[in-house]
């Protein structure tokens, strides 16, 4: 098992955001993380990644608990893909990329010739090398999207927790790296990626973690989602069942 | 080792080394003291400047806060390091002047030796203010260097020490304040080879000193005054201030006191009234003509006061240099003729004229006419 | 400085920005070297070579040009490297840490801490040396403040805006006791004496006290120099930092003590001087690009080269000096208003 949370429970101040949660993700399992807004996935993955301390429960990482890795240690586990990113600076994408191998740069070193060529051995893996030089602030959502996905590469990582890659980006964008997202299947990467298209999750994703009142309310295979009363249970909405196995063509296809 | 170890190793080491620093410069201003370092009370008993023959042409001396200091033989140039120095400087031995440090106005020019007035203004070397350019001090070449406070201190020791070091010119500290103008005289003539102007200088001021001090001890009904020296007239030097001692030492009373202890401050015009002194002096703020004299004396807020509705608003005479407050050198033994003159004519009974005429020539090598001196007294 | 050989790296800044580096150290050193020449004593070069190179027979033969040399422009021009390097480097790593361009290194209080110890000892009458001490302690002091103040009113908030906010606060705290300290002194000598003093000026320093500073300074610059790469990734958002595996709390702890023991040792010896640690590191970007393996030995030999020029104007084209804040700000304003009319291209 690659990750296992034991009853996580996280307060901010006293309101409680995540009550008991309870997982296990196996080696190359793609989770697809769904629930309503505020419902406590941000906080789930920040918990995870060590940038919150749980109140409760353990989070168990290949057998070791993470209150006692270093960060470091734990960078080499996991790698985290935020929704958006604020750049103070306008590095060019290499940089961004590269700061990927820090968990293997000493505390008073910097990228070695080897560390570059990674960064660029990720970036074409995700077809976008010819971006190398550009300056990050000038490239469109998904490219960014997917340069952030390449520095999560580049940390040789077991587990990816990607908060929602799709959620700012056009049509054409989402398509793009959700192909690369389902690459990402052949590596044996496990992956944790929070949703906001239950349509979506079901094109690369395994099983499927829904969230509500803090709480697991499923934890299933992906194709719970195409049981309508489920969906109705956790968005509280009322739906009609739509065709989706065109979406999914579409992501086939140009992979 | 661990990165994490490198990083708390590392910030220890800093923070060893930011607390060696902090007691390091802490244990260093605690210098090493000169040789041989005089105790105060020997200091306060120096007559004379000791000279010790080293050379033919180098000797060592002893200044007034006794350090040792080797000095040429024969002293044809002198700097002073503020203008309190400069001007002790110019009425012994204005020959041997290298610069001045502050600027003056043409009025004051007026009554200065035309070719002491025109040498070159330079700034201070101690003290706050313009700062002098040190290498333009190396290259004006002076034998000594005099640096001068009102009294000797560690700060005043220090500060020569290290102005010697950096000129590589020898610096000697004089002390000179109200109460010992004779014995900074009778130093500096010997040092200056100027032994017989400075003992007539000497005496001039034990006598003015002295008299001051035993005709303000018959006074009986001393008079208050209020001395207001910025441009609003608010601003004023508290009683017991060394800036405003010549109001006690001649008998008056500084109607400023401040509770709060301090020597200087600002107050309120209602504070003034409840004073309501006798006499208001106007003093002037460097060589700028002060507004507030004019500002009391036609100021409906000021006319309640004693002083402004009997007429006794006087500005303070400042040619060449400030009869009264700063700088405090011996530019103020006049003021003390002048303050008594006013406030006790009949006690201090002098004629401010002639008294005028004299000191101007013998402090100043100035002669005056009356007319002149009706003018610098304000008549 | 200290440069290691390093930079195996291939990317895309490298291969233009190691030439300027190395191109920008050797103009300090050139500099360095005119600096000794020039002042208004005049010396000529042989003599400074002279006396640099054989210094016991120099003290002998021509003891005044040795001495001016040694005790009166050395000093000034190590006080002005030190100043120029350690106030650059200290802003360069608070604009990374604070994830904000716009920050100086006196953000956390440090200025206006030493300027309140400096006040203060002049008031009391210390001596020079004790005067420096004052106000390094005190600069120490105020940021010491800021950090434990600010870690209590933040729990899970944003542990940089509290900080900032704190810093903000204290350091006004600071400058309105100097206020009153000026104004409860002597209008004559201790007021005169802390206002030349806040603005800033070396014009007495001596080798002793630049030998001191430097001891601190050029172990602070070190330990920036060190961890220089690691403040690349202290710009992004903190989630991501500490998922890339950066101890975001320790290394941010550390780069403000470096930060604030060099700018205190500096600020000791030369008063307040503002935007020298805000504006030289946006001009090291400008020249060589963002990444902080760069900007860190660029900020330090910009900044030196600056306050070495300005050290030398003022050292030579003035009778008496103009306090070198001043000159930093009559130059740092309309460069800053330059940089922001330019647009945010520059960063």
């Amino acid at each position: 098992m690659l990750l296992k949370l034991e009853q996580l429970a996280v307060n901010y101040g006293s309101k409680p955001v995540l009550k008991s949660i309870d997982l296990s993700v196996a080696q190359g399992e793609i989770y697809a993380v769904l629930g309503s807004n505020g419902a406590g996935k941000t906080t789930l993955f920040r918990a995870i990644i060590g940038f919150i301390k749980p109140d409760n429960g353990r989070i168990i990482i290949d057998g070791n608990d993470s209150e006692k890795m270093s960060r470091k240690e734990l960078s080499k586990l996991i790698a985290y893909v935020p929704q958006c990113h604020n750049c103070t600076f306008s590095y060019p994408v290499i940089d961004i990329v590269v700061m990927g191998c820090n968990s293997s740069i000493g505390a008073f070193g910097e990228p070695s010739q080897e560390h570059y060529a990674r960064a660029r051995e990720a970036l074409g893996k995700l077809n976008i090398a010819h971006l190398e030089k550009r300056k990050f602030k000038k490239l469109s959502g998904g490219e960014k999207q997917l340069v952030l996905i390449a520095r999560a590469l580049v940390q040789r990582p077991k587990l990816i927790i990607m908060d929602e890659p799709t959620a700012s980006l056009d049509f054409s964008n989402s398509i793009n790296v959700l192909t690369q997202i389902v690459k990402l299947k052949s590596d044996n990467l496990s992956l944790l990626v929070t949703c906001h298209s239950p349509s979506q999750a079901k094109a690369f994703a395994d099983k499927v973690l829904m969230i509500k009142d803090g709480k697991v309310y499923k934890d299933d295979k992906v194709q719970i989602l195409s049981n309508k009363d489920v969906l109705h249970d956790l968005y509280c909405i009322e739906i009609s069942s739509i065709e989706d196995s065109r979406i999914r063509n579409y992501i086939t296809e140009t992979a | 080792m661990p990165p994490q170890n490198n990083m708390r190793y590392l910030k220890l080491i800093i923070l060893c080394t930011a607390l060696f620093i902090v007691f390091l410069s802490a244990a260093c201003t605690q210098e090493a003291a000169p040789v041989e370092m005089l105790t105060t009370e020997e200091i306060e008993m120096l007559e004379s400047a000791n000279p010790v023959i080293i050379e033919a042409w180098e000797i060592e001396i002893t200044d007034m806060a006794g350090r040792k200091v080797i000095i040429p033989s024969e002293i044809e140039t002198v700097f002073g390091s503020n203008n309190n120095s400069s001007i002790l400087l110019y009425t012994l031995a204005p020959e041997k002047m290298a610069a001045w440090n502050l600027d003056f106005s043409e009025t004051s020019k007026k009554y200065m030796i035309p070719e002491t007035a025109a040498l070159p203004v330079l700034g201070n070397l101690y003290g706050s203010g313009s700062q002098a350019n040190i290498e333009e001090i190396i290259a004006l070449d002076p034998d000594i260097v005099l640096i001068t406070d009102l009294k000797i201190s560690d700060k005043l020791t220090q500060a020569a020490d290290e102005l010697q070091d950096k000129l590589g010119i020898p610096v000697v500290v004089v002390s000179a304040n109200l109460k010992n103008f004779d014995k900074a005289y009778t130093f500096l003539g010997e040092l200056l080879s100027a032994e017989e102007k400075a003992s007539e200088l000497a005496e001039y001021y034990r006598e003015t000193f002295d008299e001051a001090a035993a005709l303000s001890a018959e006074i009986e009904e001393k008079k208050t005054i209020y001395y207001a020296y910025l441009d609003n007239g608010l601003t004023t030097e508290f009683a017991g201030s060394a800036n405003a001692e010549l109001i006690e030492l001649v008998g008056g009373i500084n109607a400023a006191v401040a509770e709060a202890g301090g020597t200087s401050g600002e107050v309120t015009i209602e504070q003034i009234l409840v004073w309501n002194p006798d006499v208001i002096l106007v003093g002037h703020k460097g060589a700028a003509l002060s507004k507030a004299a004019e500002l009391i004396k036609t100021d409906g807020v000021w006319a309640e006061v004693k002083a402004v509705k009997e007429g006794n608003v006087v500005s303070v005479p400042h040619y060449p240099f400030n009869w009264f407050d700063r700088p405090p050198s011996v530019n103020r033994i006049l003021g003390i003729k002048w303050l008594g003159n006013l406030l006790y004519p009949e006690v201090y009974n002098y004629d401010m004229y002639e008294e005028t005429k004299e000191f101007f020539r013998l402090f100043y090598g100035c002669e005056l006419t009356d007319e002149e001196a009706g003018e610098l007294l304000g008549k | 400085m200290k440069k290691q050989a390093s930079c195996w790296g291939n990317s895309m800044s490298d291969s233009k920005s190691r030439p300027k580096i190395i191109f920008m150290y050797a103009v300090l050193g050139f500099l360095i070297l005119t600096s000794v020449a020039l002042g208004r004593y005049k010396i000529s070069l042989s003599e400074v070579l002279f006396s640099l190179f054989a210094g016991g027979r120099a003290q002998e033969e021509i003891p005044v040009v040795y001495n001016i040399i040694f005790k009166v422009r050395l000093p000034r021009i190590l006080a002005s490297v030190l100043i120029g390097s350690a106030l650059s480097a200290a802003g360069a790593s608070y604009q990374g840490i604070f994830k904000n361009p716009m920050v100086s290194p006196s953000l956390l209080g440090v200025s206006s801490g030493a300027g309140f110890g400096a006040a203060i000892a002049i008031l009391l009458d210390f001596k020079a040396g004790m005067i420096q001490a004052m106000a390094f302690i005190f600069g120490i002091a105020a940021v010491t403040i800021v950090y434990f103040v600010s870690r209590f009113a933040a729990k899970k908030m944003d542990r940089t805006l509290t900080l900032i906010l704190t810093g903000v606060v204290i350091s006004s705290a600071f400058t309105s006791l100097i206020s009153l300290l000026k104004y409860v002194g002597d209008p004559y000598d201790d007021l005169p004496e802390i206002t030349f003093w806040l603005l800033g000026s070396i014009s007495d320093v001596s080798m002793k006290d630049a030998l001191v500073t430097a001891i601190p300074v050029v172990l602070g610059l070190a330990v920036l120099f060190l961890i220089r790469w690691k403040i690349n990734i202290m710009t992004l958002d903190e989630d991501e930092a500490v998922s890339l595996g950066i101890e975001t709390h320790k290394l941010s702890r550390v780069i403000i003590l470096v930060s604030t023991v060099i700018t205190a040792s500096v600020v000791s010896i030369s008063g307040m001087i503002s935007w020298v640690g805000l504006v030289i590191p946006h001009l090291a970007r400008m020249i060589v690009g963002p990444d902080y393996k760069r900007v860190i030995p660029a900020s330090f030999a910009i900044g030196a080269i600056f306050m070495l020029i300005l050290d030398d104007i003022s050292r030579v084209c003035f009778a008496a000096e103009i306090p070198l804040g001043i000159l930093t700000s009559m130059i740092g304003t309309p460069f800053f208003l330059y940089l922001m009319l330019k647009g945010r291209k520059s960063w």
